[in-house]
């Protein structure tokens, strides 16, 4: 009896983490173009006045899209507009946050390679660009990781 | 009064013990009858000679030691009584004791712990953001690295040439 306890312990302990493994992590990037003039999305209105102290710019429009299962030590990519594209790979969790890799690539050209340890559920940026100044705007990826 | 009353009562009034009133009828009585006068000086003398006898055996008596004897065994009661008047008092003497120290820690561990108007902003500096990032390793060409410190968004901006929105 309490043999079958413990293996039915063990097993609640067992699937959830086996359960974490196998489904890694959700990452959502979406693309916004950042202008000095123009309407801004809805959805962005949240986080409107966060981009405009970060970025400068005024307009913020959600161009493309993309949310993804990402299993761990798995590279995803996703296609960003301007023909780059956006490599992910999570390595893990530490201290509530996801580690993973971020490549943001142009052809086989890195722009951006960086090892990064985001909180979980945290959103982090990144720009293409020149900052504030521009009238024909820039691009501001935006990445979020959620551990399952 | 009668003398058969006086030999009855005879012992009695040698040792005061009779009323008043029967011990003034047996004075009387005594007072003008020589047999029974005789009788009571005799007895008055036996009296006097055993109290005498007494009292010298009670001189006799080394008492010396028994009152510092006593005077020892009492000091052993009443030091008895002490420990045991002191050890009824442990426990609400260690439990005031303990509730003494105890705040004493409480206090010097608020003291150490209080924060001081320099520490506060470090305080809050390393509180868990929502969207804190740490980078442990960044490469590119031309990158500068921003983060809005409310909620710790951090941007990596690249500069690339012709990296507009739309190429």
């Amino acid at each position: 009896m309490r043999r079958a306890t413990v293996a039915l312990g063990l097993l609640g302990v067992a699937l959830p983490i086996a359960a974490a493994v196998a489904l890694g992590m959700e990452v959502q990037v979406v693309s916004v173009r950042a202008a000095e003039r123009g309407p801004s999305d809805v959805e962005l209105q949240p986080v409107r006045a966060r981009l405009r102290r970060l970025v400068g710019y005024r307009s913020f429009r959600v161009v493309q899209q993309e949310r993804r299962q990402c299993s761990w030590r798995n590279p995803a990519e996703f296609t960003i507009p301007g023909g780059r594209s956006l490599r992910v790979m999570p390595k893990g969790m530490q201290d509530e946050a996801v580690v993973m890799q971020v490549r943001l690539l142009d052809g086989r050209r890195r722009l951006i390679d960086t090892d990064v340890r985001l909180r979980n559920r945290g959103t982090m940026l990144l720009g293409v660009g020149p900052q504030a100044g521009r009238t024909d705007g820039v691009l501001i990826i935006m990445l979020k990781a959620e551990a399952q | 009064m009668t003398c058969a009353d006086v030999e009855r009562l005879v012992d009695a009034f040698a040792d005061a013990e009779l009323p008043a009133p029967t011990m003034l009828a047996v004075a009387r009585h005594a007072a003008g009858c020589s047999t029974c006068d005789d009788s009571m000086r005799r007895l008055q003398a036996l009296h006097e000679s055993v109290a005498h006898a007494v009292r010298a055996e009670a001189d006799a008596l080394d008492l010396s030691r028994v009152w510092p004897a006593v005077s020892a065994a009492a000091d052993r009661v009443d030091a008895r009584r002490s420990w045991t008047r002191r050890a009824r008092a442990v426990p609400a003497a260690a439990a005031g004791a303990l509730a003494i120290a105890a705040t004493a820690v409480l206090w010097l561990q608020s003291v150490r712990v209080a924060p001081t108007p320099e520490t506060t902003p470090t305080l809050v500096a390393s509180r868990a953001l929502p969207n804190q990032a740490f980078i442990d390793r960044l490469t590119g060409k031309d990158l500068r690295l921003r983060r809005e410190p409310r909620s710790g968004t951090t941007i990596i901006w690249v500069n690339a040439t012709g990296a507009g929105f739309a190429r």
